[in-house]
């Protein structure tokens, strides 16, 4: 019966702690939408979008890790990568560049 | 609308995690104090985060000349002290050349902030500003809110009726090289010996006791022929450039604009080249026809034009010029080559990470560039000041 309430208790603090999280995932500000225009810059003399160009600059250096790195390094690309194709603000995308890019740098 | 930052994701999650812990091992009310005191903390710290901001900004003057300067004011006030990231979205055809339009840092209770930067317009017209975005951000880094202002500036720009003296030195006679008729400039009458041309003697000298007189020229006295001096400019741009790059379609235009004005200064015929020919202009608007009809052409028309190895002075932009290189090194025209500068170039390099980014595009673009070699001089422009070094050495 104690069991049972226990278990009770943890399910629902489970629950409302789970509801907390995913509110405060919803309202995070790496949800900022782009407030401008997409741009476009000339990279290995392709015509692409800004943030095409970034994920192309990180993939080149996030191949000559080993792999024990990269899976270090893969939950914030993937971060990034979300970011890319939910097309966040280029504030929120230059801040996890940023951050990739620091890592990247440590790496090596 | 109020997001909340990273560290409060992190603050709620750690929360969350040691509430599940300590209630698993003590199921007891007390264990979960602390993480509802952190959470109550936190709502309370929401609830209190309003910031008020009162903006002002302005260009000033508000009306100027066609490659004259104008300043962007902006002033911010707080009634709390919060954390603020300013980013000011500048028309597309218009440079920054001194500031920032930009600010980040710490606006104090009841103060304010005041930044300034000046711009040069690329094209004449009308150029509006678009929305004035404030990132604030409390004390303690916990929420952060976007606050848009739509603050209406305009700079109005016109093309100037008179043009000013040359800037760079003194007049030369020397050609870009073309045209071959010349009106050489009379000087004095002098007595005929043999060798001047009958077509100069002043009739009048026959019936005159004296001799023959004939006219002398400029050209005869100093021993040199005043040539006509003729700018051929060969814009070369891709409908890329019109429609993605419309900030580096400016610069191309500015560079046109600013060519066209020093050639007349100094008493240049100005004349573009087309597919379908030689076009002189004589004003802007000459100009932008040219350019309008000059956008319908394909780039195989264009390419034609590059394959005649016309000389003049090439404005081509960096995707054409990379692309219709073989053809360019053999050409003997100066190339000036407007490098990709993206929208909003100064505003996304105050974005740390995107700032990254740009300079190491642009450094692996201007490589390309510094290694071409061609029979012409190659003059990379990507600022409205960058043809000030052609016009010094060339013109």
């Amino acid at each position: 019966m104690i069991i049972e309430g226990l278990m009770f208790e943890i399910l629902i603090l489970i629950a409302l702690s789970a509801l907390l999280l995913a509110i405060t995932r919803s309202i995070s500000i790496e949800n900022l939408p782009l407030l401008i225009e997409r741009i476009h810059v000339i990279y290995n003399d392709e015509v692409m979008y800004l943030e095409e160009a970034l994920l192309h600059r990180i993939s080149r250096d996030f191949l000559v890790l080993n792999r024990f790195k990269q899976i270090k390094l893969a939950a914030a690309l993937a971060r990034l990568k979300k970011a890319i194709e939910s097309r966040r603000d280029y504030v929120i995308i230059g801040r996890m560049y940023e951050r990739i890019n620091t890592m990247l740098s440590e790496k090596k | 609308m109020i997001y909340v930052t990273d560290k409060t994701k992190k603050i709620i999650l750690s929360s969350a995690i040691i509430l599940l812990l300590t209630f698993t091992m003590y199921p007891s009310m007390i264990t979960a104090v602390l993480p509802s005191a952190i959470i109550l903390f936190l709502a309370i710290t929401l609830i209190t985060f309003k910031p008020k901001i009162s903006v002002t900004s302005y260009v000033t003057p508000e009306t100027i000349n066609f490659k004259e300067y104008a300043e962007v004011y902006i002033k911010i006030k707080s009634s709390k002290q919060i954390y603020v990231e300013i980013y000011d979205e500048f028309p597309k055809t218009v440079e920054v050349i001194e500031g920032k339009p930009c600010y980040k840092g710490v606006v104090n209770e009841g103060e304010h902030i005041e930044f300034k930067y000046l711009v040069t317009p690329l094209t004449p017209g009308i150029h509006a500003w678009n929305i004035l975005r404030i990132h604030a951000r409390d004390s303690l880094n916990l929420f952060e809110t976007i606050l848009s202002y739509d603050i209406p500036r305009k700079l109005s720009v016109k093309i100037p009726k008179t043009y000013a003296e040359p800037s760079y030195g003194a007049l030369r006679y020397r050609t870009l090289g073309f045209k071959e008729h010349y009106e050489p400039l009379f000087d004095k009458v002098k007595a005929y010996s043999l060798g001047d041309s009958l077509k100069q003697v002043i009739p009048r000298s026959i019936l005159i006791p004296g001799g023959l007189r004939v006219k002398s020229f400029i050209s005869e006295t100093y021993g040199k022929t005043l040539k006509p001096r003729e700018i051929r400019i060969i814009p070369v741009f891709s409908k890329d450039l019109v429609l993605k790059f419309q900030r580096t379609y400016s610069l191309l235009l500015h560079i046109i604009y600013s060519l066209y004005m020093e050639g007349l200064i100094r008493g240049y015929l100005i004349n573009i080249v087309t597919p379908s020919g030689l076009r002189s202009v004589t004003s802007f608007n000459d100009i932008n026809k040219n350019l309008e009809e000059l956008r319908k052409y394909s780039e195989e028309e264009i390419a034609n034009v590059l394959r005649k190895h016309i000389e003049g002075v090439m404005v081509i932009d960096y995707t054409l010029f990379t692309r219709f290189y073989n053809l360019i090194r053999q050409s003997e025209s100066h190339v000036l080559v407007i490098m990709p500068i993206p929208d909003y170039y100064e505003l996304l390099a105050e974005i740390p990470g995107i700032c990254t980014l740009l300079n190491e595009i642009s450094k692996e673009n201007m490589r390309k560039i510094y290694t071409a070699k061609t029979k012409g001089r190659i003059y990379i422009i990507s600022h409205s000041t960058d043809l000030d070094n052609f016009v010094r050495e060339c013109l």
